[in-house]
Order: structure tokens, then sequence, then C-alpha cells
């Protein structure tokens, strides 16, 4: 089965607040033709099926069998009824083509994005609001979502032959930000946020979720993995990368640098798991600029990109994201290799690697002057990337990845997503902008995740020559129009230290004790505060009615005094 | 045409009755298409000055332009329909 892209990109500069009439105004043209040609193919189908009906009420006649005969009508019923269903295909494909065309400037010129933005905000914040109901309220709605889940998955796995986890993913797509930022409440929100709608004022119920779950993980990660970082440069026994020279270039190097660590590359390199690439351009003017290229998760125990990392790095706390091992090992690469506080950097990263990129430009940017990041599948939204930074964010709506963080990308000039809507078949030859083929793709359902899908995406998105997309094509491309002067594979290992180690044990053995202390003086409290929440509810009950009574006293003195003066 | 025998006497038969209906339901269609072939052609024309540039925009427009004139034959079309309704 072959696999297509379509995107919409969202964010980036925006055009004139002119200028996006005129185009909007366009677009609704487009679009109100193509539902008045759509209604018209409907009468005409209707018609079709009036001019059979009536045929049939006049079975002797012979115009119902489409002859002409003298002293009955000319009509050539069976005819007529025919042209009419053709006319139906003539207009319902007239107006495909005319909704097709208003659709590509709405996906050009990112109109509707905010509203787009929005809706979707309504959306995860209603189904975050639901499912943080009290628990006999929600219980069972986790309970037939986590059933629905799995039987997709059954369904998704008959249908592919095999066990197929991405069919959650597909099953969850237009729901997995509410439901994530729920979860991220639940466990690590605040009073208000745990409360039915109260986190509708907040988007990153992801990061307190992380921040609790990785206050744990963090130090279980140092007890199994080690808390000490060697970051060395890696010698390639033969030339591997080369300069990119654009985003696409770069994403094409990204997908070899991780596909070459995990050992499913072209091999010959040397390289492993744990690397990264650091790039240096010489300007013409002799200063020089970096690209940082960063690849995914990849899970093995002694590489700082495991899968707990993602944790930490999802964290709302600044100072636990940058402890994450991944971040470490990236800016500790980027020291060694010379980055000096003022040259421009680039990073670009894939799922765990955006994120780290995310990471380095948040909360290292008094260090670094991190001019771009790209982020290939990576949940950022909630990341504070300073405005400076400009971002170009590439997802896929139903890869479960980047809706980790529970929320729309911000919309801004600096910061642009490019989102894709991965479909079974092949792109419509005769439109080719609408969709781009996904090279190399399963024949099943796969995780659009995957470098392949997000490229596929991105390259729609490229060829629709969209103004915002243009101008942070043309600010990346300039960040490394520079000679590249070097390029040099850092890898990283975790390592234990017994002295550390012993440390690390003790503080999670404290922190286990805190938690059981807390949860005993929770158990012991609870009646008392159950009987202060009662007080509390009792009060606001009394005080209500005595408004309400107030009101209704008011109102009947007002009526009595109208009621007087007649 | 015709050559067949028909039971039904000419003076009796339902068409005369069903006939100015059909004809009334077809010049509906047949207006209610011109109007919006004609606005389609309208609002191609006009959705053709978007300034957009590079390959995309080219092929938009270039797309606009067979719509018009697919528009256009589409309502040329529409005389078929009129010839079977008025042999």
């Amino acid at each position: 089965m072959n696999w297509q892209v379509s995107t919409t990109i969202y964010g980036g500069p925006q055009p004139t607040e002119a200028d996006l009439d005129s185009f909007t105004a366009i677009a609704e043209s487009l679009e109100r033709v193509a539902q008045d040609l759509g209604n018209m193919a409907f009468a005409w189908h209707s018609g079709g099926e009036e001019f059979s009906r009536q045929a049939q009420l006049m079975p002797g006649c012979p115009s119902s069998r489409g002859f002409l005969e003298a002293g009955h009508t000319s009509i050539d019923y069976p005819a007529l009824a025919l042209n009419a269903e053709e006319r139906r295909r003539e207009f319902t494909a007239l107006s495909d083509r005319f909704r097709a065309c208003g659709e590509q400037v709405v996906r050009t010129y990112s109109l509707y994005s905010e509203a787009d933005n929005i809706a979707t905000r309504i959306i995860s914040e209603s189904v975050q609001g639901i499912y943080t109901l009290p628990k006999k309220y929600s219980a069972p709605l986790w309970a037939s979502t986590i059933g629905i889940i799995g039987g997709t998955i059954v369904l998704g796995s008959i249908r592919e032959g095999h066990k197929d986890l991405s069919w959650m993913s597909y099953a969850t797509s237009e729901a997995q930000e509410g439901l994530i930022s729920a979860a991220g409440a639940l466990i690590g929100g605040n009073f208000w946020e745990r409360l039915p709608g109260g986190g509708a004022f907040s988007t990153n119920e992801v990061g307190a979720g992380a921040t609790t779950i990785g206050a744990w993980t963090a130090k279980l990660v140092n007890l199994f993995q080690g808390n000490e970082l060697e970051v060395k440069p890696m010698h390639v026994t033969k030339p591997f990368l080369d300069a990119p020279r654009n985003i696409q270039e770069a994403m094409a190097n990204l997908y070899r640098l991780g596909q070459e660590r995990l050992g499913k590359g072209e091999g010959g390199t040397g390289l492993d798991y744990g690397t990264i690439a650091i790039q240096k351009f010489r300007n013409a003017d002799g200063t020089v600029n970096w690209l940082v290229t960063i690849p995914g998760t990849d899970g093995m125990l002694d590489s700082p990109f495991g899968w707990l990392q993602n944790v930490e790095l999802m964290s709302d706390d600044p100072d636990m994201r940058r402890e994450a091992d991944s971040a470490r090992m990236v800016v500790e690469a980027m020291r060694q290799a010379g980055v000096g506080k003022d040259d421009a950097v680039t990073m670009i990263g894939h799922s765990q690697g955006g994120i780290v990129a995310a990471t380095v430009a948040s909360d290292f940017k008094d260090d670094y002057n991190i001019r771009h990041i790209v982020t290939c599948g990576s949940p950022i939204a909630n990341h504070p990337v300073p405005e400076r930074t400009w971002v170009t964010s590439v997802e896929d709506q139903d890869e479960l990845v980047s809706n980790l963080d529970g929320a729309r990308n911000p919309l801004r000039d600096t910061w642009l997503t490019v989102r894709g809507v991965t479909v079974p078949g092949a792109p419509d030859p005769s439109d080719p902008f609408a969709s781009t083929a996904v090279p190399g793709a399963g024949t099943g359902r796969t995780l659009t995740h995957e470098m392949p899908y997000l490229a596929a995406a991105f390259a729609n998105a490229t060829i629709q020559d969209s103004k915002p997309l243009k101008a942070h094509e043309s600010h990346f491309d300039g960040l490394i129009a520079g000679t590249l002067e070097e390029t040099t594979y850092y890898q990283g290992r975790m390592r234990h230290n017994p002295g550390e180690d012993l440390k690390t044990a003790g503080s999670l053995g404290k922190q286990a004790g805190q938690a059981v202390i807390e949860h005993k003086i929770d158990q012991a409290l609870g009646p008392v505060k159950e009987f202060a929440k009662r007080g509390i509810a009792d009060k606001i009950t009394e005080i209500g009615d005595d408004i309400v009574e107030g009101v209704k006293e008011r109102i009947g003195e007002a009526l009595r005094s109208v009621h007087g003066r007649k | 045409m015709g050559g067949m025998n028909t039971t039904i006497d000419p003076q009796n038969c339902q068409c005369h009755f069903l006939a100015p209906k059909t004809h009334d339901e077809v010049r509906r269609l047949l207006r209610e298409s011109r109007e919006r072939l004609d606005r389609a052609q309208i609002a191609s024309d006009s959705a053709r000055t978007l300034h957009w540039e590079g390959a995309a925009g080219e092929y938009y427009r270039e797309t606009l332009r067979v719509l018009y004139y697919d528009a256009m034959r589409a309502g040329l079309s529409l005389d078929v329909v009129r010839q079977l309704a008025w042999r």
C-alpha cells in the first residue's frame, strides 16, 4: 500500500491584514462556488430520479421508452434521466476541483490557522475537562477509551496480519492532546488543573505531570545507567554527512545519521548509538556558524538518549530539563566543538533530538546564540523558546509523539508548524501539489513519527511555495550558507560512579520515604479535609440561598410598588 | 423513430399531464445551472489575480484557467438536455 501526506502550514510571518483579507475572500469565493456546484449536482441527481419516476407513471406512452410518436409528448425520458446523471457527475467534478483550488490557497497562506488552533484548543480542553471529572464519572470514560484503543489495535492488527500498535495512534489522533493533558493534570497538575475544566486556562499540564514523574525517573535512570556522562569525538572511517544547503537536506542528513547510529544505515562509518553531528561553517566575513544534528531516542542502556530522558526534557522545571542526560550531552559536545557564545547556531532534531534542541534554545539561551531550530515529530509546544530563535516544527496529525505536549505550537512569525495528514494511496497525478508520496513506506499502517513521513510532509509543504515557509527556509539556508569546514561526530555514554550511585540511591530512598509519609499524612488528614470541605460547601450554599431570597424579596417589593402606582 | 404500436390512446395519455411538469423542472435546472456556471467563471477569473509566485502558484492559475473553460463547456453541454426535452 502507498502512503501520501498532505500538509497545512501554521504560523510564520503573516501577510498584511489587507493581503490576508484578499486571500481569504478568494478562498471563500472558490469554496462558495464549490458549494453552489455541489448543490447543483444534487439537483441534477434529484431531477434525473424525477424524470425516471415520471416515465414509470406512463408505462404505455412511447416517450417513456424514448420513442417519438404523434399525439404524445416529444420528451425522451430515458435519455433525459441518463443525461441528468451525466450532468450530476460533471457538476460534482467541477465542485471538487474548485474546492481543491480554494483549499490550496488556505493551506499555502495559513488562512484560518488561528481559528483552527482555537478550535483544537477547545476540543483538547473539553476532552481534558471530561476526563478529569471525579473518578465515578471519569473512570468509565477512561475504561471505554482504553477499550476502544485496544479494540482498534486488535482490529488493525488482524487487518495487517501482525501486531500493530500504530492503530492506537490512528484511533486517538483527534483527541491525543486533550487525553494527554488530562493525564498530565491528574498526575502533576495543581489544585485548579485537577478540577474538571480547571485546565482550560493552562496548556502545560503535561509539563507538570512530567516534573512529577521525572523526579522519580531521573533518579531511577541514574541508578540503572549511572549519572556520569562521557562525551567524546568519534572518528569516521569514511566521509558521511555532507553540507546541507536547506532544511530538506538537513532533514535527510538527520535521517541518515539516525539510521546509521542504529545500525540500519549504510554502515562502514564506525558511528554508533548516542551520536550527534556538529558541522562548522565559515562565512565570507570570517565568522563561524554551526549546525547541530540530533537524532532521536535510541533506547540503549548506556546512551544519554534513552526513553526516560524524554520525561525530564518535557518537564516544566527548567532545572530538570537542563539536567536531562541528552541535553547535557549535546551542550557538552557543543562546548568541545568550540561553539562560541555569539556564534550563530542552528539545530535540527528528530523526536527527542528536537526536544533537546528546544531545551537548549530555551534553557541555555544565555550561553548560546541559538538562531533557528528545526524539530521533527517533537512535542515542544510548552518549551519557552525565546522569540529571537526561529522554530520550524514538522509534525503529523496522528503521530502520537508530537502530541505528547498536549497543546498546539504557538503561532508567531518566528514559529512555524508544518502539520501533515497521512492517508493511504498514491498521490493524484492530476493534482501534484495536493499530497506527496512517502518514499519507502511499508505496506501496512505504520507510525507516522518516522522520519520518511515527516520528510514527505515537509516536502509537500515546500512545493506549495508558501510565503511564511519560504521565510523560514531562507532564514535557515542563510545560517548554513558558509563553507563547510568540518563535520565532527560526538558520542555520549553514561557511566556509573560508585559514590554518585550511593548518593542517588540514598536520595531515592529518602524520596520514597517522604512519599510514604505524605501518603500517610494525607490519609490521616483525609477525614479532616473532607469535613472542612463539606463545611465550606454548606456555607457557600447558605450564602447562595440568602442571596436568592434577597433578590426574590427585592423583585417582590418592586412589583408591589409598580402595582401600587397603577 | 416510433414504429412501435402503443396501447395508450394519445388523447388520454398521462404524458400530456406530466410533460409540462417535466419541462418546468428542466427549465429550472437549466436556468440555475447557467447562473452557477456563470458565477464559477467569474470566480475563477478573479481568483487568478492572486499574487502567488513559484510552481504551485503557476499550477493554481493554470487549474483556474482550465476550470474557466470547463465551466464554459459544461454550459454548452446543457444544450443537449434542452434538445432531449424539446425534440
